[in-house]
């Protein structure tokens, strides 16, 4: 035990390779999926380790089946135009409440900032069949609007917190400026602070993105036709016959396809990214 | 009194606006999140079918509940929900914590390191949950292949298809998903402890063991909590990599609080029953909040 926990706290340099196998044991099942998807059909009947790890070919052939599915090409435009739209409805809602909340104090603001975080302790079953209604009501069932008006109720909570923290980082004289030459608040916001903000925008966006993009729960209710199912529902009913190994291979396929653009924005925001998530649960 | 009255209508001008700015963001909470809310609840007192949303609803008054708690059913299923949600929890606070402690320091490739590992937290679950029903898959899965490679089992194990295992491999998977977030918030709280601390207690002759229980553990206090709360709540309130992995099954070894209110709601028709579940997850959620505010709070308060 001694020994253990020596190395644990201890400054060493097998800490570095120590991260990196860790990182490795996070990260290899979905190597294993990206690997699969481009690997012969084989290497899932052989299930030679050596082979699943690295093969010995890489064919095309599965991703060329999903890429050119147009029940999978659907899917993949709706989850876009979903998350698309949730993103752009959300930083602009997101937007005006951090602004509120960072520079136009009032009595109760603070409280009800706090009070859009506790969305995200609600669990969503409960919600379910209330919303369920209403969506029936208004006609909006197998409609992607019931889903951008709810994502974006999910997502503001996180992006009226990121925003805020970032307006409150930009200094009040560049606003007051404004405002002195005639300006009005809501112009310094639109032609002052917002031009700065686009990197904390930009960040903010994402997140709202990767949320909508990785819905499962409301998209399983409010949609049932494959016209309007989005990338999760859609790909988790339809490439699912897990008999054979060529079934596998597809649904790899399918499933790295279906993650790539949350690679890209893993990519685009780096430490940004780490920052974003774990902000709020520890200040400073 | 000109200027004090000037400065009192500028004061209110800003305040309407904030106000008005505010409001989108208080109307959708409003009409997605706290209306739903209160409307399951109110609907757990009530019989009402899914299918025939024009009857009327009739009032059963706590039926419902008197049901639920009568059915041993449905004390299986609370358990069920508290054993995935405590081994998931507890493998990512304490995995997390091991590495967390163990990659505390920079090095060449950190920032690729901590990009990496966020993968599996910010993936679609359902994907997690394609891969994952492949690594277990008793035919194909790598899984299966390595432990026979390694001769700790003989035969092929059917992970999912077997209560218990089927609830390990559940506990695996939402480890797994979970780790990245619960290991960054746990690093991020223990770069905030000066390394001065450590270099006194050493100095004090103090042991690895000892100044990880009274030098790291009550410094991140705060964090901990925080950590333990959410990744509570938000394991016990998560329904899609149960629906997806398992569906609650074989039998009712996985059938978890979210999946029975889904089930008894858009499997069954029944909305009062479906509620009376949601409401009673709802009562858990509700004191798990509170504390985390709590603790919130009075940690703020000590700041200022």
């Amino acid at each position: 035990m001694r020994r253990v926990t020596k190395v644990l706290t201890a400054k060493h340099r097998p800490r570095a390779l120590l991260g990196l196998f860790l990182s490795f044991l996070a990260v290899f099942p979905i190597y294993f999926m990206v690997v699969g998807s481009i690997s012969p059909v084989e290497t899932f009947l052989r299930r030679d380790l050596g082979e699943i790890l690295l093969p010995r070919a890489f064919v095309g052939d599965h991703m060329a089946v999903v890429a050119f599915d147009p029940v999978f090409l659907r899917f993949a435009l709706n989850s876009l135009i979903v998350a698309t739209a949730t993103t752009f409805v959300s930083i602009a809602v997101a937007t005006l409440g951090a602004y509120s909340l960072a520079r136009l104090r009032f009595p109760g603001g603070e409280v009800i900032g706090r009070f859009a975080l506790l969305t995200y302790t609600v669990p969503s079953v409960l919600l379910l069949i209330p919303l369920f209604k209403i969506v029936v009501t208004l006609n909006l069932a197998n409609n992607l609007i019931a889903l951008v008006i709810t994502y974006t109720t999910f997502s503001v909570p996180f992006c009226l917190w990121l925003l805020r923290s970032y307006f409150q980082s930009l200094p009040r004289d560049l606003e007051e400026a404004a405002m002195v030459d005639g300006a009005s608040r809501l112009g310094a916001l639109f032609r002052v602070i917002l031009p700065l903000s686009v990197p904390g925008i930009v960040a903010t966006a994402l997140f709202a993105f990767i949320l909508a993009w990785n819905e499962f729960l409301f998209a399983l209710v409010f949609t049932t036709t494959s016209d309007v199912k989005t990338l999760p529902i859609g790909v988790s009913t339809t490439f699912t016959a897990e008999q054979t190994a060529t079934d596998w291979a597809v649904a790899m396929s399918a499933s790295t396809l279906s993650a790539v653009p949350i690679f890209i924005i893993v990519l685009i925001l780096q430490r940004g990214l780490v920052r974003g998530i774990t902000a709020g649960a520890v200040k400073g | 009194m000109r200027w004090g009255i000037r400065g009192l209508s500028l004061r209110n001008s800003e305040r309407l606006l904030g106000i008005g700015l505010l409001f989108p963001t208080v109307a959708l909470i409003a009409a997605v999140v706290l209306y739903p809310m209160i409307s399951t609840m109110w609907l757990a007192f009530f019989k009402e079918s899914l299918l025939r949303p024009n009857d009327p609803a009739e009032f059963v008054g706590i039926d419902n509940f008197v049901r639920l708690v009568s059915d041993g059913g449905f004390w299986k299923v609370v358990i069920n929900s508290v054993v995935l949600t405590a081994g998931a929890v507890a493998g990512e606070v304490i995995i997390g914590m091991i590495i967390a402690l163990a990659v505390n320091a920079s090095y060449r490739g950190r920032g690729l390191f901590r990009t990496l590992n966020i993968l599996p937290w910010v993936i679609p679950s359902f994907v997690t949950a394609f891969v994952w029903v492949w690594l277990l898959h008793p035919q194909f899965g790598p899984v299966n292949a390595l432990l026979q490679l390694l001769h700790i089992i003989e035969d092929p194990i059917a992970w999912l298809s077997e209560g218990v295992t089927a609830m390990i491999s559940l506990i695996a998977v939402y480890t797994w998903k979970g780790l990245p977030w619960t290991f960054l918030v746990l690093l991020a709280g223990l770069q905030t402890i000066p390394e001065d601390w450590y270099e006194a207690a050493k100095v004090d002759g103090a042991s690895a063991w000892q100044m990880f229980w009274h030098i790291t553990v009550p410094a991140l206090r705060y964090v901990l909590v925080i950590v333990l709360v959410l990744r509570t709540i938000w394991t016990f309130n998560s329904f899609d990599m149960v629906y997806l992995l398992t569906g609650g099954g074989p039998a009712r070894a996985t059938l978890t609080l979210p999946m029975q209110v889904f089930n008894a709601g858009f499997r069954e028709y029944n909305v009062g029953m479906s509620s009376a579940i949601a409401a009673v997850m709802v009562v858990l959620v509700v004191l798990l909040s509170l504390i985390m505010l709590r603790v919130g709070w009075v940690e703020e308060e000590s700041q200022r």
